[in-house]
């Protein structure tokens, strides 16, 4: 049954209806009132820009209640949101389209983990939430590194290839400062949408920068430290699998196949932790660390920590 | 839910710490098993906890195969790291009996239905992990 405020926004109309959208196994698309709004959002997903139906499709807008805009937001029928501001809708879209490209990628191994890529070759960052490996990306993107994601990595069950989920970078205030080069352009109109997050396109931090398929060579779990040193400690492969499994969405899900997968992933790869007190300083041990491997030098597998200016 | 343990001829059912040096215990048939370089990773179907066992319980899990009794398995790790027969057999009888109390062992008595035992201690040397939902992701915005 379609509700009275779906009712109203309808009546309103969408200027902006969008292309389909495709993210790993989420279809969407989403129509906006706004179509300042819906062209900032195409700009957000314009990587995943596909074709055939959607499995939903988002409608955001607002309606006058009491003089004032209540800004709405439905995924199809069914109401996500209502709120006087307009930021919070906003963030529960990319939420939500967030939490169903998990719920809808499940014939993936799916890791709560950012990641970037030089080449071929992947770097997994495995983590928390709130141990910053957006922030990690975007650094290493920034440094030169391909984006890959920056909150869940998708491993192919068959290939053990990372497929790339290049959504735009969400960034916290706390690590605005150290990536204030990074803000997000936007128009006046726009900024009161933007007031939890920054939104930052992978293309904006480096023309060409999104990975295609890539193989993960290292597995780095990072944790933020403020004021910390800034080490890279390496863990032995069993201790990466232990770190990859707690940190996946769907682990049990695979079964046997989900420990050979994580298995023989490790078996190719280098594993690590990285304390981050420093971005620009994790930057560098990270490139130091994979120009080595490139070079084909030993990496860093003596059981030494590197850190506090080091090389390897 | 009782299991049945298997000696020799005998069945029987065993609690954890009812586990002898005379016992030929295996794997339960629902865990697979990884070995990365000297330590072995341990899952059983349908659960989301994934054990990590260290060099010395990885050698004794791999050697459990429902023929050697851990009398004998002792007797071999003892001889081959010249360490004392008493004091090997004791940590065998460790490692084997933290074994079975996580539910890894066919025919040992668990303390709850293994399907539902997502708490449990890690196994000697092991740590445990677990996985599979949507925690990681954030709440929703809330105004």
């Amino acid at each position: 049954m379609t509700d009275d405020l779906l009712v109203a926004l309808r009546q309103r109309g969408f200027r902006h209806v969008s292309p389909t959208y495709r993210a790993l196994g989420y279809a969407f698309a989403f129509q906006c009132q706004d179509p300042e709004v819906g062209e900032y959002l195409g700009s957000l997903f314009e990587l995943f820009q596909s074709s055939g139906q959607p499995q939903a499709t988002y409608a955001f807008g607002a309606i006058e209640d009491a003089g004032r805009s209540n800004y709405l937001l439905y995924c199809d029928d069914r109401m996500l949101d209502n709120h006087r501001r307009p930021s919070v809708p906003f963030a529960t879209l990319l939420w939500h389209i967030n939490r169903s490209v998990v719920r809808t990628s499940q014939d993936r191994m799916l890791l709560h983990a950012s990641a970037v890529a030089r080449g071929e070759v992947s770097l997994l960052f495995p983590a928390a939430m709130e141990s910053g490996k957006t922030t990690l990306a975007a650094g290493l993107v920034r440094a030169g590194f391909d984006y890959v994601t920056d909150e869940t990595v998708a491993i192919n069950m068959a290939s053990g290839s990372v497929e790339p989920f290049p959504r735009a970078l969400s960034v916290d205030p706390g690590s605005w400062g150290v990536l204030s080069d990074l803000r997000p352009q936007v128009s006046p109109e726009i900024e009161p949408y933007l007031d939890r997050q920054w939104q930052i396109p992978p293309l904006s931090i480096r023309p060409g920068c999104v990975a295609d398929v890539t193989r993960p060579r290292f597995v780095i779990t990072p944790s933020y430290v403020a004021g910390g040193t800034t080490e890279l400690t390496p863990i032995g492969r069993a201790e990466g699998v232990s770190v990859l499994a707690e940190h996946s969405f769907n682990f049990s899900r695979h079964g046997r196949a989900g420990l050979r997968l994580l298995a023989d992933l490790a078996r190719g790869a280098a594993c690590y932790r990285l304390q981050v007190g420093d971005l620009v300083q994790a930057c560098r041990i990270i490139t130091e660390l994979v120009d080595a491997s490139a070079r084909g030098k030993p990496e860093l597998q003596d059981g030494s920590a590197l850190g506090g200016g080091a090389h390897v | 839910m009782a299991r049945r343990w298997e000696v020799g001829h005998m069945s029987e059912e065993r609690a954890p710490e009812a586990i002898t040096r005379f016992d030929r215990p295996r794997p339960r048939g629902s865990v697979t098993t990884e070995v990365l370089d000297d330590e072995a990773l341990l899952h059983v179907e349908g659960r989301r906890a994934l054990h990590v066992l260290n060099p010395t319980a990885s050698l004794i899990w791999q050697n459990l195969d429902g023929e050697v009794s851990l009398d004998e398995l002792a007797g071999l790790l003892s001889e081959a790291s010249g360490a004392s027969f008493d004091t090997v057999l004791s940590d065998v009888l460790e490692v084997v009996r933290s074994l079975g109390a996580s539910g890894l062992l066919h025919g040992v008595i668990t303390a709850e239905p293994v399907e539902e035992q997502e708490n449990q201690q890690a196994v000697s040397g092991a740590a445990e992990v677990t996985g599979d939902d949507l925690r990681f992701l954030p709440e929703p915005p809330h105004g």
